[in-house]
């Protein structure tokens, strides 16, 4: 009989790129669910249409590519859309996530060549893209009422939530206090509603949750969100403890705005980032340094999106200087010193 | 005796813990597999030459007896696994992936099993090192962890370089084989003498035996063998955490020693030394017993086989026959792995013999192991790198490895990779990762082969122009030479011939003596014409002389031509003797 020639390992573990992919959207089921909750059904209708979008630009680079439909179910595309879908504002146009899913497929990713060729995060890159485009359209968000707020207020009484109130979000109001005294801030209510800052931090929390169960399922390591998170506490405080009148407080930092989102989903993307352990490290650092940088001192109210971008361009120099010593060697060979040595 | 020392932390990096699997083949005891009755014997079970034959077809043999005997360094002798005749030595294929065949030694059984009487050392305590080397170079042993380098080559080394730690391999990390597992349950005393054997002849500081902690009852069978044995208070029992790959020489000695085996180097770099526990046993048998390496313990496993198990097999028995012993379901399965699932290789066919080498064949079925998806993209995840137990980056081989970057990957230590398959284990795009570093590295060996071989044509060549060169050169210097003497000469002549034009009379008494000599030998030569005439006259004289149609008159002109001719030689002769009186 005919034997069956394999080379070795003839077991794996089983665990394939479309399960990871779907991990991750799982963990994101509750993020999903806090935004719907506090910004109404806007939220799922931009995730169907950004990845309508996402899968319909798949397919389509696929069928010019002559690659087979199957690749659409390594959930990657999916997995682009959703992350696009979840940063933009539940009072989107309609066309906006649909514009922002093709260009993440189609520039962000399959004209580097498809599925671990591209540089950059697509989900990132399409939302700077929109950011750039058409600011007000993915800048302003709805106020946040839940389905129990009373009366008219409760998005129930608006479906689909096109024209719910719209208002700054917590990182918004602040850039646009102008020389306005932190504590006269703090009280100004007209400026920041505590609703405001309540739903993002309930938002944050439930994508912490998410994260820890990515943890848990060993889809991505602790050391990266770890590394960001800590390195934008530690930063934030320092820039605050300068004037805590004018700048930020490190909380804000991490409760309002994506930080906690981009910590667990998008910096974790490992396509576009460093791969090394330490490589990871350090781009969680310099993610965070840059968004302090850009929340302190750029016109953008958020940055992680550049930011990430940004990092993206160094991953590659990350890993080439991050080589850990190998098993038997006297030392670790990094960068150039090859070259020096010989 | 010493207590047990319990490693809970896994001091290399990375590793996995695949299934086991291993209860498969442990719930029954060591079986013996039916005596073959056609076993065949490749002369080269293991690196290195090919043994030569002693015996020839016709011969009958015993079981134990030597047939093909191996001198060098790197080889093993090979013995006769039953009692029977030699029936052939030709090429058989070999348990080789490539379905490779070598000459080997094919023998008929006569069902007796008689045993060959071989020297052996009951009492190996008294026994020198100088007695104890040579009866295991001829008891055939090799490694049988799966390397089947020959045990007497590695101990040469070790006596010759020193050992500080003897360490002995009875982790048996991979998945399903439990040949080692079964070994130590049911012979730990084999064990515990091999190891003794060893201490004796190695004499190390430490000697540490390191077993994952999934073997409890092994562990429990050596524990309770130890007292009494010949390394009661030396050999320390260690429990390792189960890990893949501990049993990997490089990872069991940092798990038992914290060091690490240099790059390109040997465990003996570092003053140690790793033993399998089947080997030692085997150790055992050929100096107590004299019985050479002629059976192993193979693991017959995989939900494939009806009956798996641990069966003593004589080497050389056909791979098919032992695999319908152990109730192979051939429908059920599709491929024939020896090895464990982690570094194991496929048959090509079951038409090969049981080789020094096989220490466990599993026949998994499709569920049990499933074949691999289609290869998807990598996507950097890195857990590959997190798994490699040789701190490698895996994703970045693979790159150049797929791109053939060949300078790149070997920066990037692709020669420190021990293929154990961890990082293909993980990989969620069921990228063959280990086959790219297998093609790398064969690509990169036969590249530097290549510019090794370029490297001394181009030698070769330079070396042959030069020497060209300097012959011409020497040639020219001697011409040269040649030219400027002769130009001298003439130059001496010249000035000579002015000087005498100048001073006839004050014409040196060289020149008169050359002078002399010039005439002498003029008149030499006119001697020697005329004597070459009074021959020439004298043979055309006889001619005449004897032939009958000569007239009278020529024999009468050739007796004057004689006259004139001894006249001229009487004339030369005596000017010549003036001359020389002058």
């Amino acid at each position: 009989m005919a034997w069956i020639q394999l080379s070795s390992p003839h077991a794996h573990n089983r665990i394939t790129t479309d399960q990871v992919m779907r991990q991750v959207l799982l963990a994101c089921i509750p993020g999903i669910l806090a935004l719907t909750w506090f910004f109404g059904p806007g939220i799922l209708i931009n995730l169907m249409l950004s990845c309508f979008a996402a899968l319909t630009a798949e397919a389509l680079v696929l069928w010019l590519r002559h690659r087979p439909m199957s690749v659409l179910k390594d959930n990657s595309a999916l997995v682009t859309g959703v992350l696009l879908g979840l940063c933009l504002p539940a009072t989107a146009a309609w066309w906006v996530p649909l514009l922002g899913g093709f260009f993440a497929l189609l520039v962000g990713k399959q004209l580097f060549g498809g599925l671990g060729q591209n540089p950059f995060n697509p989900a990132m890159a399409a939302y700077a893209f929109l950011l750039v485009s058409f600011p007000l359209q993915v800048s302003i968000w709805p106020q946040p009422v839940t389905p129990l707020s009373t009366g008219d207020a409760s998005w129930l009484h608006s479906l689909p939530g096109m024209d719910a109130m719209t208002g700054a979000t917590a990182l918004d109001a602040w850039r646009n206090k102008g020389l306005l005294m932190a504590e006269e801030f703090w009280q100004d209510e007209s400026r920041l509603a505590p609703e405001m800052l309540q739903a993002w931090a309930s938002v944050a929390l439930s994508w912490l949750l998410g994260g820890l169960y990515l943890i848990h399922r060993r889809i991505i390591n602790w050391q990266l969100p770890v590394a960001f998170l800590t390195t934008l506490f530690i930063v934030g405080a320092f820039v605050w403890g300068w004037d805590t009148s004018h700048y930020a407080p490190p909380w804000l930092h991490i409760g309002a705005g994506s930080a906690v989102f981009a910590a667990f989903f998008i910096l974790t993307d490992p396509v576009s980032g460093a791969t090394s352990l330490r490589g990871k490290i350090y781009f969680g650092i310099g993610t965070a340094l840059l968004v302090i940088a850009i929340r302190t001192w750029g016109i953008y109210p958020d940055g992680v999106a550049f930011s990430v971008l940004l990092m993206n361009f160094a991953a590659p120099a990350m890993d080439y200087y991050t080589r850990p010593r190998v098993y038997g060697q006297a030392r670790a060979q990094r960068g150039i010193r090859k070259e020096k040595q010989s | 005796m010493k207590d047990l020392l319990i490693i809970e932390k896994t001091r290399f990096h990375g590793g996995i813990h695949p299934p086991e699997c291993k209860d498969l083949s442990t719930r029954q005891p060591l079986q013996t597999a039916a005596l073959p009755d056609e076993v065949v014997l490749p002369l080269g079970q293991h690196h290195g030459n090919l043994a030569k034959p002693l015996v020839k077809p016709g011969d009958s043999v015993k079981t134990g007896q030597l047939l093909a005997r191996n001198e060098q360094a790197s080889g093993a002798c090979v013995h006769a696994s039953i009692s029977g005749e030699v029936v052939a030595i030709e090429p058989r294929p070999v348990p080789h992936v490539s379905g490779l065949s070598l000459p080997a030694i094919v023998l008929h059984s006569d069902g007796q099993d008689e045993a060959f009487n071989n020297p052996s050392l009951p009492c190996w305590q008294e026994a020198s090192a100088e007695e104890l080397l040579p009866l295991i170079q001829s008891s055939g042993l090799v490694g049988l962890g799966g390397a089947v380098f020959p045990t007497r080559t590695k101990l040469a080394g070790a006596l010759d370089k020193g050992i500080d730690t003897l360490i002995i391999n009875a982790a048996e990390c991979e998945p399903y084989i439990t040949a080692d597992d079964l070994l130590m349950r049911s012979r730990p005393q084999a064990l515990l003498e091999g190891i003794g054997i060893l201490q004796k002849l190695l004499k190390p500081r430490y000697l540490l035996l390191g077993i994952e902690d999934n073997k409890p009852e092994a562990l429990q069978a050596l524990q309770e063998a130890l007292p009494g044995s010949a390394v009661e208070d030396e050999l320390q029992l260690c429990v390792l955490p189960t890990r893949y790959p501990s049993g990997g020489e490089k990872q069991l000695i940092q798990l038992l020693t914290g060091k690490e085996v240099p790059s390109g180097g040997l465990p003996l770099d570092i003053g140690v030394l790793c033993h399998n526990v089947g080997t030692l046993a085997a150790l055992a048998d050929a100096v107590v017993k004299g019985q050479p390496l002629i059976e192993r313990i193979v693991t017959l496993t995989g939900k494939a086989l009806r009956h798996p198990g641990n069966y003593r097999v004589r080497i050389g028995t056909s791979v098919e026959k032992l695999l319908q012993q152990a109730g192979l379901e051939t429908q059920q399965s599709s491929r024939v792995i020896v090895g464990g699932p982690m570094m194991g290789f496929t048959l090509p066919s079951t038409q090969v013999p049981v080789s020094k080498a096989i220490n466990c064949l599993l026949l998994p079925t499709a569920e049990e192991l499933p074949l691999p998806g289609p290869e998807q993209p990598c996507i950097r995840c890195g857990r590959c790198e997190e798994v490699c137990p040789a701190q490698l980056l895996p994703q970045q081989l693979y790159f150049y490895a797929a791109h053939q970057a060949w300078s790149q990957a070997e920066e990037q230590q692709l020669f420190d990779c021990i293929e154990c398959g961890a990082c293909a284990w993980v990989c969620p795009s069921e990228i063959p990762l280990v086959q790219y570093y297998r093609y790398a590295k064969g690509q990169i060996r036969q590249l530097n082969a290549d510019a090794e071989k370029a490297e001394q044509a181009r030698l070769r060549f330079e070396a042959r122009k030069e020497r060209f060169e300097q012959e011409a050169k020497e040639k020219e210097a001697k011409r040269k030479a040649r030219a400027e003497a002769a130009a001298k000469v003439a130059a001496a002549k010249k000035s000579k011939q002015e000087e005498a034009d100048e001073s006839p009379a004050a014409s040196s008494a060289t020149t008169q003596d050359a002078a002399d000599a010039k005439k002498l030998k003029q008149l030499k030569v006119a001697k020697a014409a005329a004597t070459v005439a009074i021959k020439k006259a004298e043979k055309s004289l006889s001619n005449l002389q004897a032939s009958a149609d000569a007239t009278p008159e020529q024999i009468s002109e050739q007796q004057q031509r004689l006259a004139a001719a001894k006249e001229q030689l009487a004339k030369a002769e005596a000017k010549l003797a003036a001359a020389e009186e002058g």
